[in-house]
């Protein structure tokens, strides 16, 4: 029998101003809420709204034999409150049917596993809560922005007490093994692995209307087929994608909302098969192996690696320079100065700047609110010197101080009326 | 292929762009004969058959029977020159000034001569290729002579030139007859194709975008000790100082980058009939002793102040292609340039502004000067991105048009 998995990604920054370097010093709001509130609405039509009726009517016409999970950045349930609570909504239905599980991850869709393990709990903890609090489930299973993997994550969840962790099926990682498979790492016996298929998975959510690609049309009837291709030699067919696929980066009249609508119907006519989520699967199999993953894998690019958020200098010292402010920023008990400060943790502010554009670069530019990378990085810099000043208590001088490192400016916690907490 | 100039005469922009074209050329085995007006006995390049006008008729190489009565004018035709030179050094080629009724009656006459040098030599060809307004009525007199496909390049129009309200009627209508009867038009950026089909009225589909490229016959010298920099940093403006360069936006930024930070000094290199109230502005602003014009400036030159900058800004109100980035960018001096320039549509490794925006100027300034990753960032793949605008390219996209319309 061949089990089907589908995990969904919904994530939305909340992306930040032009914000100048005259603007220092003066602490004016860093987001851009006029250009969130637009995509956000014009997701929220174009994807989030009729992919969760779907959903919705799926779910209702299987009578609980057609599942799926979600992962849903803290940043994006933020926003659907603030600019599309109807999104927000339509979710707590999907929640209530018990046919949907929703996945832990960091809330602000960072990177701080790579940088800071107290700030990665943190947000880990925090995003839980929200999940918690809004769909009424306390997830079991994690995974990583970006689903960036290691055998240090591994370990780390495991401690955690999470039962499974969702990574990219990547051919380095896999070699000659199967993503068809329930695996675990080598250094964390107790958690299990689900892997991405990631060709059926990117037949959906990348060539589903490339016309230059020599399986286009993808009808429902030739999916199916490859998915019962996989019955006797595997457990469970993991699709993992980013919502936003459907609607968004598939538009409504390349069909992939019909295509869908017709998905169960058609898998479901084999007897074999079912649909389960991610902690339905950990719990019904057993791993077949052990990955030892060493490096990062993400489910980023060609490269399957970090490189997409880290792979130049101005990524790496923006990151660097925002996680030296961590303790200083905490220090101040100013909550919305710690507020912006996690904002600025998410992943997409790194990613604006990514730099290695030619083989990746149409989702790069499509994504990027940016001219050029490098304006993302002038933006973000000038937001952290901003930052820094509003943790000195404001600019001593009438002359701000332009610096790459921010950091330095915080001489010594004398400065902070004595808190020496960090 | 028709110019109107050609290195060392008249070295400006497009006569730039022609020497590496043609050269480029003929490493792709096209022969090329370039005829222009006028020019230097000694003018000589080894890989095109170059024909000066003037010099081959005064030269008794061309009979001119025909024609007599026009070319009795010969000696005016040679004081024009002076003037014309005069002009250009002075105003650093504005158009108000330099094409007179004068340059109207030359480009008719270069039309006859270029006919005539064809007829006489016996000139084989498959393709005309004629850049620029001014050679346009000799471009197409030669199509309907020969039948030969023609076409035209266009590095500039009358509408860049003019800031677009005051486009002299005449210059207009020879544009749009030389582009009306060519095959297929050359645009050196999709701003300059939006140009000729909404400005002119041309059909779209015959107008292709070849963007420019920069000859790099030299390594970048070896890094200099500027004294100046021992306190200041350097902000480079290099290029006419004129309406179209857009230098009152790099004074009114330098003033707002001054604000921020004092150890900055702006060089306003080059010439034009804007320098003398780009000079009272900056003063006026009280900022005289942090701006300098050093005037114009030759290559070698440039190149020295590309290296001492640390950023070069380029904020032209209207630029169909803008090279000076590119050779700015050469020497690892990171570019700032305005989004209204054909170059900003194909360089990624560049800062990129709206010339108005003054206050984004200087943002983006400062952060070039502050943030040393930035810079080194760009420098590095700025470095990277240039060498791939070459003239071979370039000649090859050109040859592939040649064949497209049959030549």
């Amino acid at each position: 029998m061949v089990n089907i998995c589908f995990y969904f990604q919904v994530h939305q920054p909340e992306r930040l101003r032009n914000y100048s370097v005259f603007e220092i010093g003066k602490a004016n709001g860093y987001f851009d809420e006029k250009k969130n509130d637009e995509v956000m609405k014009k997701v929220a039509k174009k994807c989030y709204l009729p992919m969760n009726a779907l959903l919705l009517k799926l779910i209702d016409r299987h009578k609980g034999k057609f599942k799926v999970a979600f992962s849903i950045s803290g940043t994006a349930l933020d926003q659907f409150e603030k600019f599309a609570p109807e999104v927000l909504e339509s979710f707590k239905a999907l929640a209530r049917t018990g046919c949907v599980e929703f996945l832990a991850e960091t809330y602000y869709h960072s990177l701080s596993f790579l940088y800071n393990k107290v700030e990665f709990d943190r947000q880990v903890e925090q995003h839980s809560a929200k999940i918690k609090e809004l769909f009424d489930q306390t997830p079991t299973v994690f995974r990583n922005t970006e689903l960036i993997f290691s055998n240090e994550l591994a370990m780390h969840m495991q401690d955690k007490g999470y039962k499974a962790i969702l990574a990219e099926g990547a051919d380095h990682i896999l070699g000659w093994k199967s993503p068809n498979f329930l695996y675990t790492s080598v250094t964390a016996p107790n958690i299990k692995l689900l892997l991405k298929n990631y060709k059926l998975s990117d037949d959906v959510a990348f060539r589903f209307s490339n016309k230059g690609w020599n399986e286009h049309p993808l009808t429902v009837d030739k999916y199916s087929k490859w998915i019962n291709n996989v019955n006797g030699d595997g457990n469970v067919v993991n699709l993992f994608m980013d919502y936003e696929t459907f609607g968004e980066h598939q538009w409504e009249d390349t069909g992939i909302f019909e295509f869908m609508d017709h998905l169960p119907d058609e898998l479901l006519k084999h007897p074999d098969n079912a649909f389960m989520t991610p902690s339905e699967v950990a719990d019904a199999f057993q791993p077949v192996g052990a990955l030892d993953v060493h490096n990062f894998v993400s489910w980023a690019d060609l490269e399957r690696d970090v490189s997409a958020w880290l792979g130049n200098n101005m990524q790496q010292t923006a990151i660097g320079e925002l996680y030296k402010l961590r303790d200083a920023v905490y220090a101040t008990e100013d909550n919305k100065l710690i507020r912006d400060w996690e904002l600025l943790t998410t992943s997409d502010h790194y990613y604006y700047m990514c730099t290695k554009w030619f083989a990746d670069g149409d989702v790069h530019k499509y994504f990027n609110p940016y001219d050029t990378p490098y304006e993302g990085y002038i933006a973000f810099m000038n937001v952290l010197n901003d930052l820094t000043l509003r943790i000195k208590g404001g600019p001593e001088e009438t002359r701000i101080q332009l610096t790459e490192e921010p950091s330095k400016i915080l001489v010594s916690a004398d400065q902070l009326g004595g808190k020496k907490r960090w | 292929m028709l110019g109107w100039e050609f290195p060392p005469y008249f070295a400006g922009g497009v006569g730039t762009v022609c020497h590496a074209l043609t050269q480029a050329l003929s490493k792709r085995n096209v022969d090329v004969t370039y005829i222009m007006p006028s020019g230097p006995r000694n003018v000589h390049a080894d890989f095109v058959n170059l024909l000066v006008a003037d010099n081959m008729i005064a030269d008794g190489r061309i009979k001119i029977a025909k024609i007599d009565s026009l070319l009795g004018a010969y000696e005016g035709c040679d004081d024009y020159r002076h003037q014309y030179e005069r002009i250009l050094r002075e105003t650093n080629g504005k158009s108000g000034k330099l094409y007179g009724h004068n340059l109207l009656a030359e480009i008719e006459r270069f039309a006859e001569k270029v006919k005539m040098i064809v007829k006489e030599l016996g000139i084989e060809f498959d393709v005309i290729h004629a850049h620029d307004w001014t050679t346009f009525p000799a471009a197409v007199a030669l199509k309907k002579a020969t039948g030969k496909p023609l076409l035209v390049h266009v590095h500039i129009t009358e509408f860049d030139k003019s800031g677009g309200d005051h486009a002299d009627p005449r210059i207009y209508a020879i544009e749009q007859m030389g582009m009306q009867a060519a095959d297929r038009v050359i645009t050196v950026s999709n701003l300059m194709k939006n140009r000729c089909v909404n400005q002119y009225f041309i059909d779209e589909r015959k107008v292709r975008v070849v963007y420019n490229a920069v000859e790099f016959n030299k390594l970048p010298a070896l890094p200099e000790r500027f004294e100046i920099k021992a306190q200041d940093k350097i902000v480079l403006f290099l290029g006419r100082i004129t309406l179209q360069k857009g230098p009152d936006y790099f004074i009114e930024a330098a003033r707002k980058v001054l604000d921020v930070d004092p150890n900055v000094k702006f060089v306003m290199a080059g010439s034009g009939d804007m320098l003398p109230r780009m000079i009272e502005r900056s003063a006026a602003m009280g900022i005289g002793n942090k701006v300098i014009f050093p005037g114009f400036v030759g290559r070698e030159e440039g190149d020295r102040l590309y290296r001492m900058a640390d950023v070069f800004v380029m904020p032209s109100v209207s630029e169909p292609f803008g090279l000076v980035p590119l050779e700015a960018m050469y020497q690892g001096t990171p570019a700032i340039i305005s989004r209204q320039s054909g170059v900003s549509e194909v360089l990624q490794h560049a800062l990129k502004v709206d010339f108005w925006d003054v206050d984004d100027i200087a943002n983006k300034i400062l952060a070039a000067l502050s943030y040393s990753t930035l810079h080194k960032q760009l420098r590095h793949e700025g470095s990277i991105e240039v060498q791939g605008f070459n003239w071979d390219s370039v000649a090859t996209e050109v040859e592939q048009l040649y064949h497209e319309v049959g030549g």
